[in-house]
């Protein structure tokens, strides 16, 4: 039910967030694409070689993302850059709302909750950061947890929409 | 930028470091328990900062010309999926492309990572069909290992190993009295200290440079099954 109160607001959020989310993605599949081999991304970028060099290894390198993964690590690859892409712009969004309504506190507790806490505001919660932070760093380092880094992506963008649709802070 | 603007980046990349600062400990405590690489020289491997990287081409088998202008060093896994893949889909180009040309010169170096319960066995099983007919026959039963297995780690049976042999006309005798001694555990395990020392902690690592007179070449590091175009654009560049 609560899942259906999201539905209407949520697709004009999206769609309204859907080039930032799409750039987004496009840059994080581009990073964990070039992290495999960053040594060779830094060496071919830095060094001193012609430009069809540089484009040739990057080409290379992205097509290497089919290569070098199973179908379903490029798949979870995938929906890991799209729910950090669609994070990322969410909480952008959010963080622009909470600006509006005044400045920003931050607070960083515990060992590795990061958290957010605004003026007062209980629907602001924002400490999804942190999850949104662990999941998108669980989906890049690629151990075998991206799985969980996919949960935590979906549990994060869920918290978000839930937020950012809600059209009052209750107390 | 705005100061808050710049506290937003800044919460993002945090969020992001502690994340994988996390993941970090997580992997590290999970891993702890496991057999240590057999080296006493893991931490004197190279960051992975772009520069080249020495390694050494051992005294491990040779695909082509051994004057050939470029080294390939391959250190892989007969049982790792995308070794396999690499086997199939690129190998066969950079064979016919570089190495038969005499342009290339590769060499396989052993990484058999130690969940992949027969890779190693594997590994000195080649090394065996080796003693007795040189570089060429490895490189023969090298090719019918990937061709056969279906890796993921017990892709191929052991049993299979001396009627590899066998098909390749080898003494399966002499091959299975080399396989059973151990006499080349060691030469493995070599391979997987020196591979740890140059930073090669997957598999397919592959190193490409100039060759030198003592063999120890200043790689490019290519981590994965990444395809032929990859391959191509850095080796013509170091046959520039």
């Amino acid at each position: 039910m609560l899942a259906l109160n999201l539905l209407a607001p949520s697709k004009q959020l999206l769609m309204k967030n859907l080039s930032s989310t799409l750039i987004i993605s496009a840059v994080y599949l581009l990073f964990v694409t070039l992290l495999m081999n960053s040594g060779l991304a830094r060496d071919t970028f830095l060094g001193n070689y012609g430009l069809g060099y540089k484009a040739q290894i990057l080409i290379s390198l992205l097509q290497g993302m089919w290569t070098s993964m199973t179908g379903t690590g490029f798949a979870i690859l995938i929906i890991t850059s799209v729910l950090t892409g669609a994070n990322l712009s969410l909480l952008l969004e959010k963080i622009k709302d909470l600006r509006d309504q005044g400045p920003l506190r931050l607070v960083v507790g515990g060992s590795s909750i990061l958290g957010i806490v605004s003026s007062g505001c209980a629907a602001c919660g924002l400490p999804i950061l942190a999850l949104l932070g662990i999941g998108g760093s669980l989906g890049a380092l690629g151990f075998g947890l991206s799985y969980l880094a996919v949960f935590m992506l979906l549990i994060s963008f869920y918290l978000l929409l839930k937020t950012k649709t809600k059209q009052v802070c209750k107390i | 930028m705005s100061g808050e603007k710049i506290k937003i980046v800044l919460l993002i990349l945090g969020a992001f470091v502690i994340g994988s600062l996390w993941t970090k400990v997580q992997y590290l405590e999970k891993t702890k328990n496991q057999p240590p690489l057999p080296t006493n020289n893991v931490a004197q491997a190279p960051s992975d900062n772009g520069a080249p990287i020495k390694v050494s081409v051992d005294d491990d088998p040779v695909l082509g010309d051994k004057n050939a202008k470029i080294t390939l060093i391959d250190f892989s896994d007969y049982e790792c999926p995308f070794c396999k893949r690499h086997f199939t889909d690129t190998y066969p180009q950079l064979k016919k492309d570089y190495i038969d040309t005499g342009k290339v010169k590769m060499v396989f170096r052993d990484l058999p990572l130690n969940f992949h319960a027969n890779a190693a066995r594997e590994a000195e099983a080649a090394e065996c069909a080796r003693k007795q007919g040189g570089d060429a026959v490895y490189f023969q039963y090298h090719d019918q290992i990937f061709t056969k297995t279906t890796s993921n780690g017990t892709g191929l049976a052991l049993e299979q190993l001396p009627i590899i042999a066998k098909d390749l006309k080898l003494n399966v005798d002499q091959f299975q009295q080399c396989l059973d001694s151990g006499e080349f555990k060691n030469e493995v395990e070599k391979d997987l200290a020196d591979a740890a020392k140059v930073g090669a902690t997957g598999t397919p690592t592959f190193f490409i440079g100039r060759s030198t007179a003592d063999g120890v070449i200043d790689g490019i590091k290519i981590v994965g099954a990444q395809p032929f175009s990859a391959f191509k654009a850095i080796i013509d560049e170091k046959l520039k």
